[in-house]
């Protein structure tokens, strides 16, 4: 299965795809840092499955993500898992506690 | 006055623990920011994106609070105008004036506008009821945000010192009514009026206590056996509405009214995107990023009527969040010691201060959580028929042990406990001077009894086996011994059987 998101070429949303793809997300961080994902939406709906899947809507939705790490400026990686392939990295940033809820706009074609 | 208490504070406490950060620098106080500012242009889309208020939305609704304090007063009239409303309700339904309406309502309403700030929680214990503070949550709502920082227990490193040091004190106030006070052993004037009280919030509240207390351990996130710890206890967040609510506030601030991400945000990053990844030094990097982010404001405001109410429920939002967090991250601390005052106000006796040492103790392998209290109590003022201001010396400790799981129904829980008080002086109640004995209709001589043979040594030793029924329902058994109480000399062995409800369990729901 191949990847659905990819980055953005302009500034207005972050990540684009084709409607309908199946996304499944995950966050990773080195082993000591406990990286967690809490909570995860996409397009107003909670995602409760694991790991957390949806289906890529058209227009432009939220990807709204909370993460938890035990410690604060650890690298973290979101990533899409995609099938057997690789995964590919969508985000990488460093933990702020200040700041564990990230946004992102997923618009999809 | 702000001002000026202000200017005391500075004057006698080093700068560098007040030292003020600009909007924009507390917007960029983060690595991912910090990283990107300083790498050459032009720099990668993905790293500008992380610089941006959707990645960034606590920090940027902090940006806005800061740099445009009309978001903050539009929350305080929010607040305000909320307890005028509550008002009304309460006026409503008590109109036969036999309680303290306006008292009443004037503690939740308090309240309501100090938790706007993160400054104050409340707890109600049976018919006591104790708000309590964090020095720095109240020091911010006193004297301004941007001088002291939010701070959160899980990143106090990179916290200014001196709201380091702020969170780390905390202070309690607890009222109880006076008709609880008065229960049993009231002592009543032969005008029938009842002892004095503390009335701060009217004429059905009085102050039983006030307290302070200063926690001298952290976290440490460096300890090997922490990061397990951390990630047991965290997975209570994802359940939590908290979390839920803050990931719904950050799509309303950047959302139009379909509830889809704003064109007007589209539109900005848009724009300020390739500005951002061309600025030609890190300086440049920030006052575009300022410049920016304030025509962001502007044009957010402009088309959304809401937009300051929405940036005050993120705030509020990611305070409750954070609140919750905290609190997880405190009760997994292995080593805890803090060290607290309880100035008390008993009814009927005499006012006391009492200094105690709290340590406790959770060994990184074990379910078993050791606590030990030491504490002194001084009456605060030599009492009629005392002998001296030194009370009495308190010792104490207790073993909480979580049991296997019972299946469906959660952990039971095995506490032993023991408990040493030496009584300096036999106990004394006080009456005011002609006052009749309480349940008696014997005039009392002075202002205060003594209660002989009371002084000396009180033990006290249970054990309780707390039983699960559900998440919200427990069912403590306990047995208590005890040698004799403060202020009857007799020994005493009950047997308790007890039923408690987690109101919060089902409001988390």
């Amino acid at each position: 299965m191949a990847c659905c998101l990819t980055p953005s070429t302009t500034f207005r949303e972050d990540f684009t795809g084709a409607v309908g793809c199946k996304v499944t997300i995950g966050v990773k961080g080195p082993p000591s840092a406990g990286v967690q994902l809490l909570q995860i939406r996409y397009a107003k709906v909670t995602l409760t499955s694991n790991p957390p899947e949806f289906n890529i809507v058209a227009g432009a939705n939220f990807l709204t993500v909370l993460i938890e790490a035990s410690k604060p400026g650890v690298l973290v990686q979101l990533v899409e898992t995609c099938g057997a392939g690789p995964e590919q990295v969508l985000d990488r940033f460093f933990f702020d506690p200040m700041n564990p809820a990230r946004g992102y706009i997923v618009k999809g074609t | 006055m702000h001002r000026y208490i202000h200017f005391a504070l500075s004057a006698c406490l080093p700068g560098a623990l007040f030292a003020q950060m600009t909007p924009i620098d507390a917007y960029m106080n983060t690595e991912t920011i910090r990283q990107t500012a300083q790498s050459p242009a032009p720099r990668i889309d993905r790293d500008v994106q992380n610089t941006l208020p959707l990645a960034n939305s606590q920090r940027f609704a902090a940006y806005v609070a800061a740099s445009t304090p009309a978001i903050d007063q539009a929350a305080l009239r929010q607040a305000i105008e909320d307890l005028r409303l509550n008002k009304l309700v309460g006026n409503t339904v008590s109109g036969g004036g036999t309680t303290s309406l306006v008292s009443r309502v004037a503690v939740p309403g308090l309240l309501g506008i100090a938790t706007e700030f993160g400054g104050v929680l409340q707890s109600t214990t049976g018919m006591t009821t104790t708000l309590r503070g964090n020095l720095l949550g109240i020091t911010r709502m006193a004297f301004g945000n941007e001088q002291f920082p939010f701070c959160t227990e899980a990143d106090q490193s990179s916290c200014p010192k001196g709201s380091q040091w702020l969170r780390r004190f905390s202070g309690a106030i607890s009222f109880e009514t006076t008709s609880t006070a008065a229960g049993g052993g009231t002592a009543a004037t032969s005008s029938g009026s009842r002892v004095p009280v503390t009335a701060l919030f009217g004429t059905d509240y009085r102050m039983s206590s006030w307290g302070l207390r200063f926690d001298l351990t952290r976290n440490d996130p460096d300890d090997p056996a922490y990061a397990p710890r951390w990630g047991a206890a965290i997975a209570a967040l994802k359940t939590a509405p908290e979390s839920a609510g803050l990931l719904a506030a950050v799509e309303s601030l950047f959302s139009d009214a379909s509830g889809r991400p704003s064109p007007v945000y589209g539109d900005w990053t848009a724009a300020a995107g390739p500005l951002l990844k061309n600025a030609p030094s890190e300086e440049e990097y920030k006052r575009i990023l300022a410049e920016q982010l304030d025509l962001l404001i502007v044009r957010m405001a402009a088309a959304n009527v809401n937009f300051a109410a929405r940036v005050a429920a993120l705030r509020r939002g990611f305070l409750n969040y954070a609140a919750v967090r905290d609190d997880i991250l405190r009760a997994i601390q292995s080593n805890k010691v803090s060290f607290e005052y309880t100035n008390q106000h008993p009814a009927n006796q005499f006012s006391t201060s009492n200094f105690r040492f709290i340590y406790s103790h959770t060994p990184s392998r074990s379910q078993t959580l050791v606590t030990a209290n030491a504490a002194m109590t001084f009456y605060n003022a030599l009492p009629v028929g005392g002998k001296g201001r030194f009370r009495d010396f308190q010792l104490a400790g207790q073993l909480d042990r979580r049991l296997g799981e019972i299946a469906n129904l959660g952990n039971a829980v095995a506490t032993f406990g023991a408990y040493y008080q030496w009584m300096a002086e036999d106990a004394l109640i006080k009456f005011g001077p002609g006052n009749t004995a309480p349940g008696s209709a014997i005039t009392l001589p002075g202002t205060a009894a003594t209660l002989l043979g009371t002084k000396g040594h009180i033990g006290i030793v249970q054990g309780k086996l707390t039983i699960p029924a559900g998440s919200v329902v427990k069912i403590p058994l306990s047995v208590t011994w005890s040698n004799r109480t403060e202020l009857i000399n007799q020994k005493d062995i009950r047997g308790q059987v007890g039923l408690t409800i987690d109101l919060d369990s089902i409001f988390k729901r």
